[in-house]
C-alpha cells in the first residue's frame, strides 16, 4: 500500500481522534479532501447523481450536487463512480478460530483473542467492509463483541463503546438464570446500601442526641420544622443521611464518644463488588447507556421463549440474530418483530418456506413489517465477502426495495453495533468511511474500486494494479 | 353407524334438558330482552369474583377471550351427547353449554355445525409434539410435528413427567401438570435394587406406624417424642407421599410374571400403580383388578424377538392380545391406550405412531371393547390416569376449551380433524395446513380453497 505524508498524517488523526485533533493541530489547517462522484448513495438521505462530498479531518462536512470546496483540498476523482457508506459486518468470527467455551462470560471480549495483523481486514476491504463487529465464540453467554475498523492504524482499529453482549439463547435457562443471578447481584448491593443507611441514621441519631444538650444551633434548625424532619429522615435514607452527613462532619467538637465512632467507620458507601461476569447483564437492567445485547435466535418459537425471559425485566433492549441454520420458521413472528421494530441480523438468501420448497423472501417481509434489518455474512469466507452483494441482488430481484438492501450493508448494521451516529450513511458529521464501485453497487459485475476509512484511502484498486 | 340409535335417544334427553348448563359471563345483548337477565348477572358476578382474585394482574393486561363454536354433534364423553348447541368459552375454559347461549359481540365464532365436536386427545406419553422436559422452556410451538400432533386430535401429551398442551404459536399455557408419577422399578433383573426399595418402604411404613403411636402417645403424655423424621427427604419423602395417596407410582411391566409381582407391591404398601404396557394383562386381569392397579397399553404392541405372540410351547396364555384393552375394561380396571411408537414418525403413515392415537383405540374396539369405553380411553379415563381430569379429557363447564372438531366418527378410519382448539384457539385448521386438505373425504374436491390457501404467507401482499 502506498503511503504518502499526507496519509501518514491522516493516520495520525484517525488514531487520535477528534478531540485531541483539535488541541495538537490548532495550528495547522485542516486537511479536506473532496470527493467528486458520479453517484453518492447516501443511505440515510436522498441519492445525488452527480455529488459532491466533503470531508473535514476525516469528517463528512458536505454532501450534495455542486458544492464548494476549500482550495487546499485534496480532490479525488470519482466521477465514474458510485459512492456510497463503507460497508458495515454486525456480526462475524472472519479469520478467527472457533474454541467451545459455555457459561456467562460477560467479562471475556473478543478483542482479547484477535490479533490485527492475523485477520485479513485487507479482504474485507478490498470488498468493500470498513468496520466488522466480531463476537465471541461459544455457548450460552460467551462475552462481548468488539467492533474493529478494517483499516488505518493498527493500533486504532478497535472502536471505543461500540459492539454488544452477545447472547445464545437456544438453551431458555442460560439467559434466564444470567439475568436472575445479575438481578440479585443488584438486590445484593441494593441490600448493602439499605443496611449502611440504617446504621448512618442510627449512628446520627445517637450524635443528636449526644449533641442536643450542648447545641443551640441544632435547636434552632430544628425548631419550625421538627416534625417534617423527622418524617423525611427515616424513610428517604440514602439521600437524607448523605446530605446531612456531609454537613455535620466538621462539627464533631463536643460528642467526643459518637464522633470517634464516625472516625473509625468508612464515611462513604462502598458497594460490595459485583461478580464481572455479569456485569453487561447489570448494566442493561439498569438501562445504563451504551450498552447493548444481541439474542441469538434460532427459530421463531424461540423468540416467544425469550420473551418470556424478559418478561420481568421492563423493556430491556437487545437487538436478534435470526439464525437460519435449524429453521426459517420466522414467518410465524412476523408481527411481533415488527410491533417491537426489532434490529435484527440475518444472513441474506432466499429462504425455503419450512417443510416445503417454496422460496421465500423473509428479508423482504421484515423489512415490510418495520423492521431494521442488516445482512451478516452467509459465512466468514473471502468468497462471502463480495457474494454478499450479489445475495442482495437476489432479494432485490425478489422483492425488495434496493433502498433497503443498502440500508442492510451499511446504517442497519451501524445502528445494531452502536455507531448510528458515527458511520453508514454519508451525510454531515458522519465518518468518512467511503466504498467507491465502478457500477451499481448490486451489480455483481461491479467492482470495488477505492475504499476509504476516516477520509483516508485504504484500498484503491489502481494503484494496487 | 352404531353411534345413531344410541344419539337418536340421547337427543330425546338432551332436549328437555336443555340448557344444560349456565355458568359464566355472558355479557346479555342489551337490546334484547332475556329471560333470566337476573340469574345471569348474578352467576357473572359470581364469575367475576372468582376469576378476579385469581388473575387480577392478567386481567388488567389483556381483555377477556371469548371464543364460541357452534357445534353439530357434542360428544361430551362424560355426560349426554348434545345436538347443534353453543359452546362458549372465555381465556380457554369452557363457560356455558347449551342451545340458547348469548355469544358476547367480541368472540371469535367457529361454525362447526355439522361437525363432531369431541374434546381433544389426551396422549399419556409422547415425545416430539411438545418439547422434553421442561417442556414450557423448549417447545417449538411453531414446529411441523406438533401441527401434525394436532391434525390427529392430540391436545395434551406427557413429556417426561410433565403433562402439557400442544399450544400453537403460544407458550401461554403450555404445562397442565408436573411431576406427574413417582418412576418405581422394580425389576425381577436386579433383587437387589427389589431389596433396596423394599427397605425404604418398609421404612416409611414403620415412621407411618410409629406417627400413629406418637399420636395415641401425645393424648395420655405431653413430653412424648416425635419420630425422627430428619431422614423423610429426596425419595423417601416421595415414597412417603405414596404411601399416602397423594402421588401415583408408574413401572413398565409386560409380562404377566412383572405384572403380577407390582400387584404384590401395591397391595402390600397400599400404593397406586399405574402400569406401562401390560401387554400380557389380559392373562392376569382379575389380579389386577384386585391389586387396583391402572395400565396404559397399546393394542398393537410392538413385536418381542423372544415372543411374538402366544406361544404353544408354553403351557399357558402368553404374548398380545388385541382383546388386551377390553378384557382389562371388563374388570373394572382403568385404562388409557396409546401408540406404540409414542413419536410422530415417517413410517407411521396410517400406522403406529402418535398422529393415529384415534386408530390405535378403534383397535381396540375391533378387539371388543366398546366405542364409548374406546374414546374414554384417550380422552377421560387417560385424563384420570394423569391426574388431569378436573381439567381435559371431557367437554364440561369449567373444563379446558381443548376440542378435537372432525368431519365424522373419531374412531373411523376416514375422520379427519377440520379444526383442533386448544385452550380457546384454533391451534390447527386443516384447511390452512398443507398437510391433509388436499384430502376431501367428503368428496368435495371442487370446493374453492380458501382466500389465504396456503401457503399463506406468499399471497399477494
Amino acid at each position: 500500500m502506498v503511503m504518502g505524508s499526507l496519509q501518514n498524517s491522516f493516520r495520525l488523526l484517525g488514531a487520535v481522534g477528534a478531540f485531541v485533533l483539535v488541541a495538537t493541530t490548532h495550528a495547522q489547517e485542516p486537511e479536506y479532501v473532496a470527493v467528486k462522484a458520479g453517484r453518492v448513495i447516501t443511505v440515510s438521505g436522498e441519492e445525488f447523481s452527480p455529488g459532491v462530498i466533503v470531508i473535514e479531518d476525516g469528517k463528512i462536512t458536505a454532501v450534495g450536487i455542486g458544492l464548494e470546496f476549500p482550495a487546499s483540498a485534496k480532490v479525488i476523482n470519482a466521477q465514474r463512480q458510485t459512492v456510497m457508506p463503507g460497508f458495515v459486518l454486525p456480526r462475524t468470527r472472519y479469520d478467527l478460530k472457533r474454541f467451545s467455551r459455555s457459561g456467562v462470560h460477560g467479562n471475556q471480549s473478543v478483542a482479547d483473542e484477535i490479533y490485527v495483523d492475523r485477520v485479513g481486514f485487507d479482504e474485507m476491504r478490498e470488498a468493500g467492509f470498513t468496520t466488522a463487529c466480531f463476537i465471541p465464540s461459544g455457548k450460552g453467554i460467551p462475552g462481548m463483541a468488539s467492533v474493529y475498523r478494517t483499516g488505518g492504524d493498527e493500533e486504532a482499529r478497535l472502536v471505543a463503546g461500540a459492539g454488544y453482549l452477545h447472547v445464545n439463547a437456544t438453551k431458555k435457562s442460560t439467559l434466564r438464570d444470567a439475568l436472575k443471578k445479575a438481578k440479585e447481584e443488584i438486590e445484593k448491593i441494593e441490600k448493602a446500601r439499605k443496611e449502611w443507611d440504617e446504621k448512618q441514621a442510627k449512628k446520627k441519631d445517637e450524635a443528636e442526641k449526644g449533641d442536643d444538650a450542648d447545641k443551640p444551633d441544632s435547636d434552632e434548625d430544628d425548631g419550625e420544622k421538627d416534625g417534617d424532619d423527622k418524617g423525611d429522615e427515616k424513610p428517604k435514607g440514602r439521600r437524607a443521611s448523605d446530605d446531612e452527613d456531609g454537613e455535620k462532619e466538621p462539627k464533631p467538637a463536643d460528642g467526643a464518644d459518637s464522633a470517634a465512632a464516625k472516625k473509625a467507620e468508612p464515611e462513604t458507601f462502598k458497594a460490595p463488588p459485583i461478580d464481572p461476569k455479569y456485569q453487561p447483564l447489570v448494566d442493561l437492567i439498569e438501562k445504563k447507556d451504551d450498552v447493548r445485547m444481541m439474542v441469538q435466535i434460532s427459530d421463531a418459537a424461540e423468540l416467544l421463549h425469550l420473551d418470556e425471559i424478559l418478561e420481568p425485566y421492563e423493556d430491556i433492549s437487545y437487538t436478534l440474530y435470526l439464525a437460519t441454520g435449524r429453521s426459517t420458521d420466522y414467518h410465524y413472528v412476523l408481527k411481533q418483530l415488527g410491533e417491537r421494530k426489532a434490529q435484527i441480523a440475518i444472513r441474506p438468501n432466499l429462504h425455503f418456506l419450512p417443510q416445503t420448497t417454496f422460496r421465500y423472501n423473509l428479508m423482504a417481509k421484515l423489512v415490510k413489517a418495520e423492521c431494521e434489518v442488516s445482512a451478516v455474512l452467509y459465512s466468514d469466507t473471502k468468497i462471502e465477502l463480495s457474494r454478499i452483494r450479489a445475495r442482495l441482488a437476489d432479494l432485490v430481484r425478489a422483492g425488495l426495495k434496493k433502498e433497503d438492501a443498502y440500508k442492510m450493508l451499511t446504517l442497519h448494521p451501524a445502528k445494531l453495533i452502536g455507531l448510528g451516529e458515527k458511520i453508514g450513511s454519508i451525510e454531515k458529521d458522519r465518518d468518512a468511511d467511503l466504498v467507491f464501485f465502478d457500477g451499481d453497487p448490486l451489480d455483481p459485475h461491479s467492482t470495488v474500486r477505492r475504499v476509504m476509512i476516516l477520509g483516508e484511502t485504504v484500498y484503491d484498486a489502481d494503484e494496487d494494479e | 353407524m352404531l353411534h345413531r340409535a344410541r344419539l337418536l335417544t340421547l337427543l330425546l334427553i338432551v332436549s328437555m334438558t336443555v340448557p344444560l348448563v349456565r355458568a359464566g359471563d355472558p355479557k346479555p345483548d342489551k337490546d334484547k330482552p332475556s329471560k333470566d337477565k337476573t340469574e345471569a348477572k348474578k352467576d357473572a358476578a359470581k364469575d367475576e369474583k372468582s376469576d378476579d382474585d385469581k388473575d387480577k394482574k392478567k386481567k388488567k393486561k389483556k381483555d377477556d377471550r371469548y371464543f364460541a363454536i357452534k357445534a353439530g354433534t357434542v360428544h361430551t364423553v362424560t355426560g349426554a351427547t348434545l345436538f347443534d348447541v353453543t359452546i362458549l368459552t372465555k381465556n380457554g375454559k369452557i363457560i356455558e353449554i347449551g342451545e340458547s347461549v348469548e355469544v358476547p359481540e367480541k368472540a371469535e365464532r367457529l361454525d362447526a355445525s355439522g361437525y363432531h365436536v369431541y374434546p381433544g386427545l389426551v396422549a399419556v406419553s409422547s415425545s416430539g409434539v411438545i418439547g422434553s422436559e421442561p417442556p414450557d422452556d423448549s417447545t417449538d410451538v411453531f414446529s411441523l410435528t406438533m401441527t401434525i400432533g394436532l391434525a390427529g386430535g392430540i391436545t395434551t401429551a406427557v413429556t417426561g413427567n410433565t403433562a402439557g398442551k400442544l399450544t400453537f404459536s403460544t407458550l401461554e399455557g403450555l404445562v397442565v401438570k408436573r411431576d406427574l408419577f413417582y418412576k418405581l422399578s422394580y425389576s425381577s433383573s436386579s433383587p437387589d435394587g427389589r431389596r433396596k426399595l423394599r427397605e425404604k418402604f418398609d421404612k416409611v411404613r414403620q415412621y407411618m406406624r410409629d406417627l400413629e403411636i406418637y399420636a395415641d402417645e401425645k393424648k395420655k403424655d405431653d413430653e412424648a417424642e416425635e419420630p425422627d423424621k430428619e431422614w423423610l427427604t429426596g425419595d423417601f419423602k416421595k415414597i412417603h407421599a405414596l404411601m399416602r395417596g397423594e402421588l401415583v407410582a408408574v413401572a413398565s411391566a409386560d409380562r404377566a410374571y412383572e405384572i403380577v409381582q407390582y400387584c404384590e407391591l401395591a397391595e402390600r404398601y397400599g400404593i397406586k400403580i399405574v402400569l406401562r404396557g401390560a401387554m400380557e394383562g389380559w392373562t392376569v386381569p382379575s389380579r389386577m383388578a384386585r391389586a387396583g392397579v391402572s395400565a396404559i397399553l397399546s393394542i398393537r404392541p410392538p413385536i418381542f424377538s423372544t415372543d411374538t405372540g402366544h406361544d404353544e410351547r408354553i403351557n399357558r396364555k402368553t404374548g398380545r392380545s388385541i382383546e388386551n384393552a377390553a378384557i382389562l375394561a371388563r374388570h373394572g380396571i382403568p385404562i388409557a391406550i396409546v401408540p406404540s411408537v409414542t413419536s410422530i414418525t415417517l413410517w407411521g403413515l396410517a400406522g403406529r405412531d402418535l398422529l393415529h392415537l384415534n386408530m390405535e383405540a378403534a383397535f381396540a374396539v375391533r378387539g371388543g371393547l366398546s366405542e364409548d369405553a374406546a374414546l374414554r380411553t384417550i380422552t377421560i379415563d387417560a385424563a384420570r390416569i394423569l391426574g388431569i381430569d378436573h381439567r381435559v379429557g371431557s367437554i364440561e363447564v369449567g373444563k379446558d376449551a381443548d376440542f378435537v372438531i372432525t368431519d365424522g366418527d373419531i374412531l373411523h378410519y376416514m375422520t379427519h380433524s377440520r379444526w383442533t382448539v386448544v385452550n380457546g384457539r384454533i391451534a390447527y385448521d386443516k384447511q390452512k395446513e398443507s398437510l391433509y386438505d388436499h384430502i376431501r373425504p367428503d368428496g368435495n374436491r371442487d370446493a374453492p380453497p380458501p382466500d389465504d390457501y396456503w401457503p399463506r404467507c406468499l399471497g399477494t401482499n
